[in-house]
């Protein structure tokens, strides 16, 4: 019932790139119950396209995709858009999440996010707010 | 129609009839004066100016801009060749009036940006394709190019900063100065603008595959635009003529690679360039691998790995493999005399080493090199069959490194195993990238499948010729110890010093490209 304690927060249109189907169906959900709208994308040259033609408010991008990469997405879209929310998630390779994450922090990502991660620490992501204690959102 | 001067007096040529004339023009504000002219002298429709490229670097040190000015009738060319071998001496033309409050606020906008902080660009967004597309509408056109430059202006205007000034120059054509980017942000918000724009228009009647939209920037320098401006000429024709020059210098074609001539010997004309190998965990370059290559195609190197007909040949590839060889001997021994500790790495084929008598023969002229510079190379066998048992893994890994430092194997991306690699002495095994026959969604797939079943088999795993900068970041993610390709180091014909080089330096590297 998130939709319950949510109402009253801004309904925001949110755009996630993410090429592995079955975490972007997951993501869409999670923001979805808060009552939020969600765009997808599969990779990051899709992800510019839907930039384009949406009005969007946040993001949440994935670092590893085929295509175009998260980092070079990220960069291109704060080039294109210096206010809206970026959240870069990571943690489908093997190694080197966390400087994945890093990077994307320097180039423009608002925050990041570590996989696996909580609903909660999404919202919060992208929505703006202090993430809950304890949790990999940095 | 006001009548104006022409361009300079040393930039004239002998004119003669009929209605085409080609003209050297010594830099991009001259282009500009000459545009003025034409502009000014001729009526709209009647002329033509067409760059055709750069000509080799005067003695001034600038490239001169060759353009070619076409008339459509002998009246026209007539008053050009008069104006022209009258020999007048030119004024600079005073500007022409502006047209439009548009115009105003784009000099003045303009004269601001140059006249303040670096960096400062210029790009410029025009469409191709505009006279199929005319032709194709006849009388409807005017309305549907007034909704499409609707369009345009709203694309544009988002995404420029309040200091950023933009202006029409012709049918679709755009020219817009940023002041505060440098060339290369300029380039990519262009593009990125200009891709924008080019979704916007597909599905529009207009779209469909008629038209393309093209950009291109480059950085400006303020004070030497603002000298070329001294009151003459339209700010916006000499910034579009600065992003013109820029975009004839990239279309320039580039030296042409002469081809391996014809020979009966396959392995005629045989090159080597050296392919920086990243250690990813150790974030460092310190092993470079020899390529043998003949020739090329669109600009680049043809591996011998085949690419190169006759080398498919078992005779062709041994003698292949001692030339290799030879150079990986000759580089080590030249290292060694420099001072310089870099690991060689080299290919060989399977059926070069896979039988004793031919693998001795090798190892024996291996061996002629002191052994402090045959720990500093690194056999790697190809072409090895699928499945060969382990134990002749093990038989040849083990020779081999006893006089090297290691031994590497490449197999297929697709190779379901590597049960038959585990404990034989390898280093580690590779493969190649081959994206011809598989998405990138597959390959990225097939990559982290791939380490997985290496890490299996307790092997670090390595992986060659990337191309893509998606890819090499699906490969660093799924766990390769050991990449090359362009997107990570060109080659080179030399090897190069050790470095250090990580994800850091990896993405720097691309985001400033």
């Amino acid at each position: 019932m998130g939709q319950a304690a949510d109402i009253g927060k801004k309904r925001l249109r949110i755009l996630v790139i993410e090429d592995e189907t079955a975490l972007r169906q997951t993501i869409r959900r999670m923001l979805e119950s808060a009552g939020h709208e969600v765009v997808e994308a599969e990779n990051g040259r899709a992800g510019m396209e839907a930039f384009s033609k949406h009005a969007i408010d946040a993001v949440v991008t994935d670092v590893i995709m085929p295509h175009k990469e998260g980092v070079e997405t990220i960069r291109d879209i704060r080039l294109l858009s210096p206010h809206v929310r970026i959240v870069a998630i990571s943690g489908g390779g093997r190694t080197r999440n966390l400087d994945f994450l890093r990077i994307a922090g320097k180039v423009g990502a608002t925050a990041t996010l570590a996989k696996p991660f909580q609903r909660q620490e999404l919202l919060a992501c992208v929505e703006g707010r202090d993430p809950p204690p304890a949790s990999s959102a940095t | 129609m006001r009548r104006r001067t022409g361009p300079s007096s040393r930039q004239q040529r002998d004119m003669t009839l009929p209605f085409e004339r080609k003209w050297l023009i010594g830099a991009a504000g001259e282009l500009a004066h000459a545009r003025t002219w034409l502009n000014e002298t001729l009526p709209e429709g009647t002329w033509q100016l067409e760059l055709l490229g750069l000509e080799e670097a005067s003695a001034s040190g600038g490239a001169r801009i060759a353009v070619r000015c076409t008339f459509a009738d002998e009246q026209g060319a007539a008053t050009f060749t008069a104006k022209y071998l009258r020999g007048e001496a030119p004024a600079v033309p005073p500007p022409p009036p502006p047209e439009t409050d548009a115009d105003i606020a784009f000099a003045d906008g303009a004269r601001r940006i140059l006249e303040g902080p670096e960096p400062i660009s210029a790009g410029k967004l025009h469409f191709l394709g505009l006279d199929k597309v005319r032709a194709h509408f006849g009388d409807q056109w005017p309305k549907l190019a007034a909704r499409a430059e609707a369009l345009v202006r709203r694309a544009i205007e988002r995404r420029l900063s309040p200091q950023d000034v933009y202006r029409k120059t012709a049918d679709l054509n755009f020219v817009v100065m940023f002041a505060n980017l440098s060339g290369r942000e300029a380039e990519l918000k262009c593009t990125l603008i200009g891709e924008e724009i080019g979704r916007m228009l597909l599905g529009d009647e207009m779209g469909a595959g008629m038209l393309a939209v093209k950009t291109v920037a480059t950085e400006v320098n303020g004070p030497q635009t603002l000298d070329k401006l001294g009151g003459s000429a339209d700010v916006a024709q000499i910034i579009e003529s600065e992003v013109e020059v820029e975009r004839l210098r990239r279309e320039a074609p580039p030296p042409q690679t002469p081809d391996a001539r014809t020979s009966i010997d396959p392995l005629d004309g045989v090159q080597f360039l050296y392919r920086p190998f990243w250690d990813v965990r150790r974030s460092a370059v310190a092993n470079f691998f020899i390529l043998p290559t003949k020739g090329s195609v669109g600009g680049r190197p043809r591996y011998c790995e085949g690419e190169i007909p006759g080398t498919e040949d078992l005779e062709v590839r041994r003698r292949l493999d001692l030339m290799v060889l030879e150079r990986a001997i000759a580089d080590l021994t030249a290292l060694h005399h420099q001072g310089r500790r870099l690991l060689i790495s080299f290919p060989v084929h399977f059926e070069s080493i896979s039988i004793a008598t031919r693998r001795s023969a090798l190892v024996a002229r291996w061996r002629e090199l002191p052994v402090e510079c045959r720990k500093l190379g690194v056999f790697e066998v190809v072409g090895s069959p699928e499945g060969v048992p382990q134990g002749r893994v093990a038989e040849i890994a083990n020779h081999l490194r006893m006089e090297s430092r290691g031994v590497l194997m490449r197999v297929p991306l697709t190779t379901p195993t590597f049960r038959n690699l585990s404990d034989a002495g390898l280093l580690a095994v590779g493969t190649e990238i081959d994206s011809r026959s598989m998405s990138e969604e597959r390959l990225m797939a097939a990559l982290r499948d791939f380490v997985g079943n290496a890490e299996r088999a307790r092997l670090p795993a390595y992986l060659h010729g990337l191309r893509s900068f998606s890819l090499t970041i699906g490969a660093i993610g799924a766990g390769f110890s050991y990449i090359d390709g362009d997107p990570v180091s060109t080659t080179s014909d030399q090897p190069d010093e050790a470095y250090r080089f990580g994800l850091d330096d990896l993405y720097a590297q691309r985001l400033r490209s």
